[in-house]
């Protein structure tokens, strides 16, 4: 794959050679005297960069992921092009982007103007590599064996194989894509889409791989596990594009394949209370990747000029979701599934959601000042998938209990809901300097399963723009809205998906603590303001000013979040320093403030009166901070061969947490973290002769963080599971980079 | 010796490889057909004075190809965009400024966006009344018409994007972001710039949706579900960037917590006493490493039938 698709490049650029070889006699027997004079349309070159990174791999940037164990990296860059001319409508262009590195991407395209156009493109991108340590690196097929002379233990203490087993491993997950596209003009009023992707991602990411039944019995270890996912989507459009009418019908497949089913892993615990026997190391345990599935959905947009300046949006989508891989067995334990007495209820889920998508808008925008609006949304999601009793085993790890109170008896849920929204909105434009709208909006989502069935939420938004002179404007946005809904049941999920008789043995009746709004769901006053300011000092200096608030106050939640405040200001300017050098600079400051509340309750006789007790409550205060900076450089003298660019970015997040209990709690305080990101890219290009520039170019990435979940982190820091390990999630990336540029 | 799966591999190497050079050497067989021609007589007039490389640079466009018959720069040269502009074609009194041309494509002026939209009527589907027509932004805020396109380039449609929004520019530079730097991603990905159906102008019908055409694993229907995943993405995470790992709108587990407060860990006060010490093994499961990530590991829905806790 990876040969195959580096090689693509040259082979086009060897292709194109020879397919070009004859071009120029052709033309030249032909050449007449054109009227008009030709200009560099920038197609024809050819980028050879040799890169030397050192230190620690990107994570960002064409330069990021693996290089195949090279230490210097050849990466290639060839655009070659025939744009259209007046008199001749076919074009072509080839791009090939960092051919040769990590993430190399490729397009082809090919058209007559007017009349089609064919594109066809393949790229592969990486999430970078983090470097981390596993005592079991798997098959790469989704097993996982514990190490010869593994001694398991119940906790990571006793497990005195655990270090010496570490073998380094490089987490990365890369995605390969190749797409397809095409469009064909039919006569004046019909056009015809088409396009297939297809993406496949393969890799490695963190897979928590747990054992045990439960509550403090659970036992974990961290994986490396293999991707191998496909995702091919399609669509099909034909277009009608009228004067008055455009209507477009549309065609959209998905389909999600993943060639690991499952994952396998040899349970390195010995046994804990509560396992049944025959459980403990080095019993296979097994967990579900993500299963196939696929949504095909029909749509129909149509624009309407129904009068002049008077305009009707529609749109509808009807599409299905659809999933039934296979269930695997409820314990991958042998001696588990032989005493299992209450069989799977169904080999697959047939999972099912039926969608249903209307949009309506009529518009009204005439040279008038005045302009108006109105919408009508309605979302629906019918999950028509079908609710069975499981009576499941928790990690691999007990034997099944089908008594008629019993915990382990559940049922799923297919949660529906139905979003629909109303909107009126109005504006006043009596010229181009002045702007004021005003909308009104009512949203309203019906869900099934839920704690809240019903929730209506009422905004109203306003709007001022205003062009103060012809370098000077500014605007303004004020939101307010209120949501609130039916009754909220927060113990609905917990009775719903548990047996009755299992749920008349809990005290309470409750699985959350009953005073918990869970915020997605819960009444909410969000008020919201931005303002911008734009400033163009003269043409060669630029200004600009943003800034905003979004304030929700979850009003009725006890417990759960109950307050949020997200603030920002940033400036940036433009502004040429002299004759030919160029400084754009952006500065920002993002402000994010949260504050939770819970209580802290146990189960057993104690359960009630702990969750009725003040005494027991906790509260966290977040309070994060972001400063954003960006700077760029640019110089070029004229007549000059010399020319300099540098961009800097960085941004640095401060993140504050406060803890405060009550008095049955102990807390200590968090350390503050951190999370600090600095680009640095330094270019500097040097023409040799027309057309051939040389290019000298330093590139820094580097991450400095704080963290205490995962600073100096090492597999056997926690008891009950086996972490990845990450001593230090700082780096520092750097590269050298020597390019020759030809452009021909 | 090659086992047959290699070597037949390696056959299907080959043939993309051919496969490859043949499409390449046909795509540059339309060289042989070009032939160049003189502009029409109307073209001729304004390049008289407007003898201008940036202004040239449409010769190199779809917009003034002469076969086109939808450009009618065949039969009207630039004015089939720019209008017949007799006042602008006259020499201005003495002192006097020259007259603009009729149809002008600045920022609300004069008309040029319903020039661009006889044409491109597929983008005017969405366009009246959404974000970016209300805002007063006209086709040439964002698209360059006589000369390479930065919206239709993918290392250069995000900066032009950036121009504006700069807000989420700043937020694609935190530590969690989508890949938007050096065209590995754009804008326009998730985005429908001239509208859509979505109040966010996005690219699929929903949020969900689009989030799931690249991230289609989460798709499901799962057995057991996670209802917020399978209502709105954005409960959990922030699209453009995050300082929380996976683009998280908060730290976990402390997210988790705003919405799981049941007994025994899941509402535990997690603070600095479930640090880890320097004596080892130490600290609380739920705070350190993935916290409650380091059990429930499908968080967005899973299919065992024993993964009721996300944890299978």
């Amino acid at each position: 794959m990876h040969s195959t698709f580096v090689s693509l490049p040259f082979s086009i650029a060897f292709g194109l050679g020879i397919g070009m070889c004859c071009v120029p006699i052709a033309q030249a027997s032909d050449r007449i005297d054109p009227t008009w004079v030709p200009v560099d349309n920038g197609c024809h070159s050819l980028v050879l960069t040799a890169a030397l990174p050192h230190s620690d791999p990107f994570r960002r940037s064409r330069l990021a992921g693996r290089n195949g164990g090279r230490d210097m990296l050849g990466l290639i860059d060839l655009l070659l092009c025939k744009p259209p001319a007046p008199d001749a409508s076919r074009y072509w262009r080839i791009e090939v982007d960092a051919a040769g590195g990590s993430q190399p991407r490729a397009t082809l395209t090919l058209g007559e103007a007017g009349r089609w156009r064919v594109q066809a493109d393949g790229k592969r991108l990486s999430s970078g590599i983090e470097q981390l340590h596993t005592a079991m690196p798997g098959d790469g097929r989704g097993r996982f064996d514990l190490p010869l002379g593994w001694v398991p233990g119940t906790t990571t203490a006793a497990m005195r194989e655990l270090l010496p087993s570490l073998i380094p491993v490089a987490l990365e997950r890369r995605r390969s894509e190749a797409g397809l596209q095409g469009r064909a003009i039919l006569g004046r009023h019909f056009q015809l889409d088409a396009r297939y992707r297809e993406s496949r991602q393969s890799g490695l990411r963190r897979f928590a791989a747990v054992t045990g039944n439960g509550g403090g019995n659970a036992r974990a270890i961290l994986l490396a596990a293999p991707l191998d996912q496909r995702t091919r989507t399609a669509d099909l459009g034909l277009m009608h594009v009228g004067p008055r009418l455009q209507l477009r019908t549309g065609f959209h497949l998905s389909h999600f394949d993943n060639a690991i089913d499952a994952l396998s892993w040899q349970t390195p615990f010995s046994q804990v209370s509560g396992w049944a026997p025959g459980t403990a190391s080095p019993a296979l345990n097994r967990a579900q990747t993500a299963p196939d599935n696929r949504f095909h959905q029909l749509s129909l947009a149509l624009g309407y000029v129904l009068a002049s300046n008077l305009r009707l949006n529609a749109d509808v989508a009807i599409g299905q979701m659809r999933q039934n891989q296979t269930f695997l067995d409820y314990s991958a334990v042998p001696a588990l599934l032989a005493a299992l007495s209450a069989p799977l209820p169904r080999p697959d889920l047939d999972g099912r959601i039926d969608t249903r998508l209307l949009n309506l808008r009529l518009a009204q925008r005439s040279e008038s000042a005045l302009r108006w609006d109105a919408r009508l949304r309605i979302d629906d999601r019918e999950n028509r998938t079908p609710v069975s009793e499981f009576i499941y085993i928790s990690g691999d790890s007990e034997v099944q209990n089908t008594a008629a109170d019993s915990a382990r008896r559940r049922f799923n849920i297919a949660p529906s809901h139905r979003d629909s929204l109303y909107a009126l909105g109005a504006g006043w434009h009596p010229d181009r300097r002045i702007g004021i709208d005003a909308e009104l909006a009512h949203q309203a989502i019906e869900r099934t399963a839920s704690a809240r069935s019903d929730s209506r939420e009422r905004r109203l938004a306003l709007k001022l723009r205003h062009r103060a002179s012809e370098r000077f404007d500014y605007g303004l946005k004020l939101s307010g809205g209120d949501r609130r809904g039916s009754t909220y049941l927060g113990s609905r999920d917990f009775v719903e998906t548990h047996s009755p008789d299992y749920v008349a043995t809990v005290p309470g009746a409750f699985e959350n603590l009953p005073g918990l709004r869970q915020y997605p769901l819960a009444d909410r006053r969000r008020h919201q303001l931005s303002a911008f300011a734009r400033f163009e000092a003269s043409e060669r200096s630029h200004w600009n000013l943003n800034l905003g608030e979004l304030r929700d106050d979850y009003r009725a939640s006890e417990f759960g979040l109950t307050d949020s405040r997200i603030r920002h200001l940033q400036a940036d300017l433009s502004h040429a320093l002299a004759g030919n050098a160029w400084l754009h600079a952006f500065v920002g400051r993002e402000w994010l403030d949260a504050a939770q509340r819970g209580r802290a309750f146990q189960g057993g006789a104690t359960r009630l009166a702990q969750a009725n007790d003040p005494n027991r409550d906790w509260a966290v205060d977040h309070a994060d901070r972001i400063d954003s900076l960006g700077l760029g450089l640019s110089h070029r003298t004229p007549g000059s061969p010399l020319r300099l660019h540098a961009d800097i970015s960085l941004s640095d997040a401060q993140g504050a947490l406060t803890v405060r209990t009550g008095s049955l709690l102990a807390s200590a305080p968090l350390p503050d973290t951190r999370a600090r990101l600095l680009h640095i890219d330094a270019r500097l290009d040097y023409v040799l002769r027309e057309g051939v520039e040389l290019g000298l170019h330093y590139r820094i990435e580097r991450f400095d963080g704080a963290d205490f979940a995962q600073d100096g982190s090492a597999p056997n820091t926690l008891a009950n599971v086996i972490l990845l390990g990450n001593e230090s999630p700082d780096y520092r990336a750097q590269a050298w980079l020597l390019s020759l540029r030809y452009r021909f | 010796m090659r086992g047959g799966a290699e070597m037949r591999q390696l056959h299907i190497a080959r043939i993309k490889q051919m496969a490859t050079l043949v499409l390449a050497g046909l795509c540059a067989l339309p060289l042989l057909l070009l032939a160049q021609t003189t502009l029409p007589e109307a073209a001729d007039t304004c390049l008289a004075c407007h003898d201008d490389s940036r202004l040239n640079a449409v010769l190199h466009g779809p917009h003034a190809v002469l076969s086109d018959a939808r450009n009618r720069f065949a039969e009207q040269g630039c004015t089939s965009c720019h209008g017949t502009s007799e006042a602008h074609m006259q020499r201005p009194p003495r002192g006097e400024s020259r007259a603009g041309t009729d149809v002008r494509f600045g920022t609300g002026e004069g008309g040029g966006d319903a020039v661009c939209l006889e044409c491109h009527r597929g983008s005017a589907l969405h366009w009246t009344g959404s974000v970016h027509a209300d805002a007063g932004l006209a086709c040439v805020d964002c698209h360059r018409l006589h000369g390479d396109d930065p919206m239709l380039r993918a290392d250069t449609e995000v900066e032009q994007c950036a121009n504006c929004h700069r807000k989420e520019q700043a937020e694609f530079m935190k530590v969690s972001a989508h890949p938007l730097d050096g065209g590995r991603m754009q804008c326009s990905d998730c985005h429908a710039p001239h509208g859509s159906a979505t109040p966010s102008a996005l690219a699929r019908p929903t949020l969900n949706e689009t989030c799931h055409e690249c991230h289609a694993e989460l798709r499901g229907p799962f057995l057991w579900e996670h209802p917020p995943a399978r209502e709105d993405c954005m409960s959990c995470h922030t699209p453009h960037g995050s300082s929380h790992a996976g683009l998280l709108k908060q730290r976990t587990p402390f997210l988790c917590q705003q919405c799981h407060l049941a007994q025994f860990h899941p509402s535990a006060a997690l603070s600095g006493t479930g640090l880890s010490g320097s004596s080892l093994p130490s600290g609380s499961t739920s705070l350190m490493g993935r916290d409650c990530l380091n059990c429930h590991q499908q968080v967005h829905g899973s299919n065992h039938p024993s993964g009721v806790g996300a944890t299978r």
